[in-house]
């Protein structure tokens, strides 16, 4: 058979093209090369989730490379030696079952970052080939179809929007909340509601959230947090049209000069299998779109498919900036507030963009999101052996008692454009193979010094708010290492097929039925989390596939 | 979020320089050290687990929690990499070396104070850190880990700690499986 429309992964950059092209009866077929948990498998369960790789492959089964730059030189490591894992969300809907969904638009000079601010030195900052304009009618589709739920409040940086206001109310809230509000009125700060894919009321198919307390990292039991395989791929299997395959490892696409002829996956028991389509979309997170494009040479394509310009993997761009926290001693407080403190479940949903530019017209800032520290018990017991000398017996046993007892840990995370640049890029390893024989990516981490400063000239005000809070222990840390869940970039898009991948519409620009829909396309990252624009821009390419479809017949 | 798993360089870096260190050791006297035994590698992990987390009349011990079945499950969970699993027992075999480098004796045999004192001259070493270290985790584990893995029984862990563990908790160990 010959499907309409054959994807290679299965999180957010998938799940919209399989959601409306199977809703306009084109026949779908996802490949995804994790398993297919359901509802019911999305456990509190710490050692499943927390402790052990359930959610991504082995290391000693498939792995990456690292490249740092360790004393004057770039040195790969394998991620099975130094311990990395750089995988997230292997699964059926990819990592957007483990987002805490902290949902935000890009502004509209995240779409102008080349002409809006000034140079970087040795940077490849571009402006994308599309406005906020064109984008955000998808934006607002994805608040109705995925489920954003929040408040629009007026703020200095609130993005231009066709709709009033989020047709989710926003999700209940923790006592915290009006604390921060009040710190942030007296220090003169702008606290914003964060927007949340996550349903604050039962929907047809999906519950409202049950505020179990977990929620990052962890798949969602109630069907609440949109992820790409609650939200649209199950609604596109119900449309008889679309096909999800578990399991499918894509090996290679093969092609002629213009066009993708064939998949070549390999399922459970490593059979291989062809599939033939009129359109092929790779989604399968950056770091492997690339790759997969790299490991699919041919006579046509001989550094790659699409890459007949050195153009796949480069650019990568991941979210720059950082974490802090500080700690509420429940001593402090009254005992009623100490109380209120302790509860476990409500969101905190507080974010600061007084500083989305650090100086107008010159350069950009970062948004700063506010969250209690992760409830995970192994990991906040083990933080009782990483203070100090090593202890064992009673002395331990008191440490991890006061971590739990006289305290709760807030903390805030800082996000900052990662500025594209030379050195920071996918390639492959032929010497590293995965446990099909496949080249593993090579992926260069280098941070681009720009970026490092900004983190640096934001994190003091969000230490201010924990202190006016009255949080103890506050501190930060800017960091130069990459979050492997904030990946973007590798096969940009653009007008200039000399310097990008993907014409507008995500279509390889040597290939007329070839899209990445994931964030590959993303030239540049803007100041927060990627996965909104990732989603909104992937119902934007649907449309231009169906038209491209019904082009073709 | 920070990874919390083992930092497998640190552990196999130590581990490598124990390594050359005891097979010296076996050289020199082979009688004294029994190497041969897998269990007695188990019993001295679950012996070091009971002392690590001893009894105590405010919380529970690792003998409260059940730490020989869990790290049953532990050393059988095929989620963890066979090369950790395998260190943690090698981590147990230079510890019962280092007692009889130190006591002349297995680590089974020695009191309260010498196993102490073993502890304590051990930590000073990368490869004896990262192997309390290790220990340490999986005993963390095993006190706040849901009580279908075998330990935490009666929620114990959780009513110390005052956890809230979250909701819906599994009914079998195998409900989220890479393989599934």
């Amino acid at each position: 058979m010959t499907y309409d429309v054959c994807i290679v992964g299965s999180g957010a950059g998938a799940g919209p093209i399989a959601y409306e092209l199977s809703k306009a009866g084109y026949k779908v077929l996802v490949l995804e090369k994790g398993p297919w948990y359901k509802r019911e498998n999305m456990l509190k369960d710490e050692i499943a989730v927390g402790r052990r790789s359930s959610f991504t492959p082995r290391l000693d089964e498939e792995q990456h490379v690292l490249e740092e730059y360790e004393d004057g030189q770039w040195v790969g490591t394998p991620t099975l030696e130094s311990g990395w894992d750089f995988w997230n969300g292997s699964i059926v809907g990819g990592s957007s079952n483990l987002m805490s969904g902290y949902f935000h638009r890009l502004k509209p000079k995240d779409f102008k970052l080349k002409s809006s601010y000034e140079n970087i030195e040795n940077s490849n900052v571009v402006d994308w080939p599309i406005s906020y304009e064109d984008l955000e009618p998808y934006y607002t589709k994805v608040e109705s179809i995925v489920g954003v739920s929040g408040h629009a409040k007026k703020h200095t940086f609130l993005e231009p929007r066709s709709t009033k206001d989020f047709p989710y109310e926003p999700t209940g809230e923790h006592v915290i909340s009006s604390w921060l509000d009040k710190a942030c009125e007296k220090l003169n700060y702008e606290s914003i509601p964060t927007p949340r894919a996550i349903l604050s009321r039962d929907e047809k198919d999906r519950k409202g959230c049950e505020y179990a307390g977990y929620c990052g990292s962890y798949g969602c039991a109630s069907g609440a947090k949109g992820s790409a395989r609650e939200a649209l791929l199950n609604k596109a299997l119900k449309t008889g049209n679309c096909t999800i395959l578990p399991h499918s490892f894509v090996k290679r696409l093969h092609s002629d000069e213009k066009s993708v002829t064939s998949i070549e996956y390999l399922d459970k028991e490593g059979k291989s299998h062809q599939v033939q389509a009129k359109r092929y979309v790779l989604a399968a997170q950056a770091i492997e779109s690339s790759r997969l494009l790299l490991n699919s040479k041919n006579k046509h394509f001989k550094k790659g498919l699409a890459n007949n310009s050195n153009q796949v993997g480069k650019n990568l761009v991941f979210s720059s900036g950082g974490v802090g926290q500080g700690a509420f001693y429940y001593e402090d407080f009254t005992s009623q507030e100490a109380e209120a403190l302790k509860v476990v479940g409500p969101f905190v949903n507080r974010s600061l963009q007084d500083w989305y530019e650090l100086e107008e017209g010159k350069k950009k800032g970062a948004t700063i999101d506010f969250l209690f520290e992760h409830n995970n018990a192994v990991a906040r017991a083990t933080e009782a052996m990483s203070s100090g000398d090593l202890v064992w017996g009673d002395a331990l046993r008191k440490k991890v008692l006061y971590n739990f007892e006289k305290r709760r840990v807030f903390t805030f995370e800082i996000f900052c454009d990662w500025t594209p640049h030379d050195d920071c890029f996918v390639s492959v390893d032929e010497k590293v193979k995965d446990k099909w024989g496949m080249p593993v990516a090579k992926v260069r981490i280098g941070a681009h010094p720009y970026d490092l400063s900004v983190g640096e000239a934001i994190k003091g005000y969000a230490e201010k708010v924990l202190e006016e809070m009255g949080a103890r222990d506050v501190y930060s840390s800017i960091s130069e290492s990459p979050p492997q869940n904030l990946q973007a970039g590798g096969c940009r898009f653009g007008d200039d097929p000399r310097s990008s991948v993907l014409d507008k519409n995500c279509k390889a620009h040597e290939l007329n039925n070839l899209y990445v829909t994931d964030g590959s396309f993303m030239p540049t990252g803007g100041s927060v989390p990627f996965t909104w624009t990732i989603y909104a821009n992937s119902f934007r390419v649907a449309d231009a596939m169906i038209k491209d479809l019904q082009g073709q017949t | 979020m920070p990874n919390t798993s083992l930092t497998r360089r640190l552990f196999i870096g130590g581990s490598l320089a124990i390594g050359v260190g005891a097979f010296v050791l076996i050289r020199k006297d082979k009688k004294k050290i029994d190497v041969s035994l897998f269990a007695k590698d188990t019993q001295v992990l679950l012996h070091t687990a009971y002392h690590l987390f001893p009894h105590s009349k405010q919380a529970p011990s690792a003998k409260d929690l059940h730490i020989s079945s869990y790290l049953v499950f532990v050393l059988q969970d095929e989620r963890i990499l066979k090369e950790d699993r395998d260190y943690l027992l090698k981590g147990a075999f230079w510890f019962e070396e280092s007692a009889f480098e130190m006591f002349d004796r297995s680590f089974l045999q020695l009191n309260k104070e010498e196993k102490e004192e073993l502890l304590q001259d051990v930590a000073t070493y990368k490869w004896g850190e990262n192997f309390i270290y290790t220990t340490m985790t999986y005993i963390f584990e095993a006190l706040v880990s849901a009580p279908v893995y075998g330990s935490n029984t009666d929620e114990i862990g959780w009513k110390w700690l005052s956890h809230n563990p979250g909701f819906p908790q599994p009914k079998t160990q195998k409900e989220i499986s890479y393989d599934l």
